[in-house]
């Protein structure tokens, strides 16, 4: 499998979690929210533990750099988890607008974060690694846990 | 390695550089409509109000939006390095303000003073960005968006070169083409070319990151732009060879983009969030415009149609592109960049346009779909369109110059925390 496919799909499923929280809170379903919400959280954070603790170091390995695009990319992990900071307490305090503003940032941050990663990273990654490099971090990227 | 392979991980650029170009855009949106509200000669395509207006609305209006979409998107989405992009954008702006009244007095009274600042200052503005921005995005790997961004700046200059001819024309200076096909090749370049091109680029770009839908497919995203760019070049060469030919190219042209607005509302209708918001319809009514703009196309093979009908519904195709990409661009880039500078009251996105604001503007914008209809037939509508118009741009001015002092009173007031986030 490419390295591209594997990770590209999982942003297609936060995604498809996104929406459904959103979709949630739209209609003011606070309960439904937090419950879609933490499983697009728990999904995205377990992506970004993929990428910065499997990823991220091959990455480096085979650029040979590591303040350059994924010093970029772990600090907009950074801004992401800031926002669920923010959003997990619009829960809590059941203020839809809030939440609502707050997600659409956050869609519009990770959407372009997601799109430099498809293009450029995994892109490189997929033309660089040898085919057993590749099914070895995806390996050890199945493994992780959160 | 990264760096020799022409990638770059480009951040924003300051938040100055883009609304710097969006005011401009929206007050020249305003001066459009006013001109309008005063016009009496706009439905004969030879007056010289008519070239006014039209200028007006390209230059100062679709000219300043787009270029400071590009600043903001061609390092950020594209990764392309556009070096001092403030000093650079200070100074373009300016020659593109300065360049359009030049070339609108010209047209206004034909002196031959005003033709030659507004050649200088516009040829600096649009050949500079095109140069720049070109030379930048032949270096990096591409995707169908970042080359049709970097086809339709090719054409934009070819849009400037024959605009320039034709002024030296004005000026008396014998030119080797019949006048009138180099304004079709003029025109066709812009508004297919320059206009349409970066349109369909952009959502390449943008539909399916920011309502979540389907991706255009594949092979039509990759040939489209350059297809369209082949069938320009064909119609150019068709001024020289064919004339008669230019129609039917022109048609074909007319298709191909009225193909891109039918997948682009297929797309917006399988968005899987569920919220709808304003920008979300500003893009559908842009496409719909688009579609009614065939339409009249179409017709005019037949019967004949007001060439003031079809203007006005591509202009409203362009402008609910701009008005749907700056409702989402602007409050999003207010809260991006104090957020990424660690202020924790960073105004969020509802802070500065809330969705019933971009309701009624698009609810504004929306009865121009309707009331462009009379306006070759009634003052009355014309003068109605041009009041719409001028509220519509002063309500997209207003979002912004309050999003730009909201950024300026947190800059200033604002508590910044340290960037150690809180983790869930
Ligand atoms: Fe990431
Ligand atoms: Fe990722």
């Amino acid at each position: 499998m490419q390295i591209s496919q594997y990770l590209i799909n999982e942003h297609r499923e936060c995604d498809n979690l996104f929406a459904k929280a959103e979709a949630a809170a739209a209609k003011g379903d606070f309960a439904l929210t937090k419950e879609e919400f933490l499983k697009f959280a728990d999904e995205t954070l377990l992506h970004f533990k993929k990428e910065e603790e499997e990823f991220f170091p091959k990455f480096e390995e085979i650029t040979g750099s590591s303040d350059g695009p994924t010093m970029v990319m772990k600090y907009e992990h950074d801004q992401v988890r800031g926002l669920f900071g923010k959003m997990a307490q619009a829960i809590e305090n059941e203020n839809k607008d809030t939440f609502l503003s707050l997600a659409e940032s956050l869609m519009i941050l990770l959407q372009q974060h997601n799109m430099k990663e498809e293009q450029m990273l995994y892109a490189m990654a997929d033309r660089v690694l040898s085919p057993d490099a590749k099914e070895e971090l995806i390996q050890k990227m199945q493994e992780t846990k959160l | 390695m990264f760096n020799n392979s022409g990638l770059s991980m480009e951040q924003a650029p300051p938040i100055k550089v883009v609304l710097r170009f969006f005011l401009t855009g929206s007050v020249f949106g305003i001066i459009a409509g006013i001109m309008l509200f005063f016009s009496n000669d706009i439905n004969n395509i030879y007056s010289a109000q008519t070239l006014i207006i039209t200028h007006t609305l390209t230059l100062g209006v679709m000219a300043s939006f787009m270029f400071g979409a590009l600043f903001q998107m061609l390092p950020v989405l594209a990764g392309v390095h556009i070096k001092a992009p403030v000093k650079l954008s200070i100074r373009i702006n300016y020659a593109l303000i300065f360049g359009t009244l030049f070339l609108l007095l010209a047209f206004y009274n034909g002196a031959v003073i005003n033709y030659i600042f507004a050649m200088a200052l516009l040829g600096f503005a649009l050949f500079a960005t095109s140069y720049i921005m070109v030379r930048q995005l032949l270096k990096i790997k591409h995707s169908a968006s970042s080359k049709g961004m970097l086809l339709s700046l090719l054409t934009l200059s070819l849009v400037a070169i024959f605009g320039i001819i034709m002024l030296l024309e004005r000026l008396g200076i014998p030119i080797w083409l019949n006048y009138l096909h180099l304004k079709e090749i003029h025109f066709s370049f812009g508004v297919f070319g320059w206009i349409a091109m970066l349109i369909i680029s952009v959502s390449f770009q943008v539909i399916e990151m920011f309502y979540v839908t389907p991706p255009y497919p594949k092979i039509y995203a990759k040939y489209m732009p350059l297809a369209l760019f082949l069938l320009l070049l064909l119609n150019i060469l068709s001024a020289f060879f064919a004339p008669k030919l230019m129609h039917f190219i022109q048609t074909a042209a007319v298709l191909a983009v009225a193909v891109h607005a039918v997948l682009t509302l297929m797309r917006l209708k399988q968005k899987k969030r569920a919220v709808t918001d304003a920008t979300i319809l500003f893009w559908a009514l842009a496409m719909v415009s688009y579609l009614i703009f065939t339409a009249t196309c179409i017709a005019n093979l037949f019967i004949t149609v007001p060439p003031l009908l079809t203007a006005s519904f591509f202009a409203l195709f362009a402008l609910g592109t701009v008005f749907a990409m700056v409702y989402k661009i602007v409050p999003f880039l207010v809260w991006f960049h104090l957020n990424a500078q660690g202020y924790f009251d960073a105004p969020m996105m509802h802070e500065i346009a809330s969705a019933k604001y971009a309701r009624i503007n698009l609810y504004l914008f929306s009865s121009l779909l309707i009331l462009v209809i009379f306006t070759s037939f009634s003052k009355f509508f014309c003068q109605l369109v041009s009041i719409i118009l001028i509220i519509s741009f002063f309500m997209l001015f207003y979002m912004m110059y309050r999003g730009w002092h909201k950024y300026l009173y947190v800059l200033k007031n604002g508590k910044k925390f340290e960037f150690n986030m809180p983790n869930l």
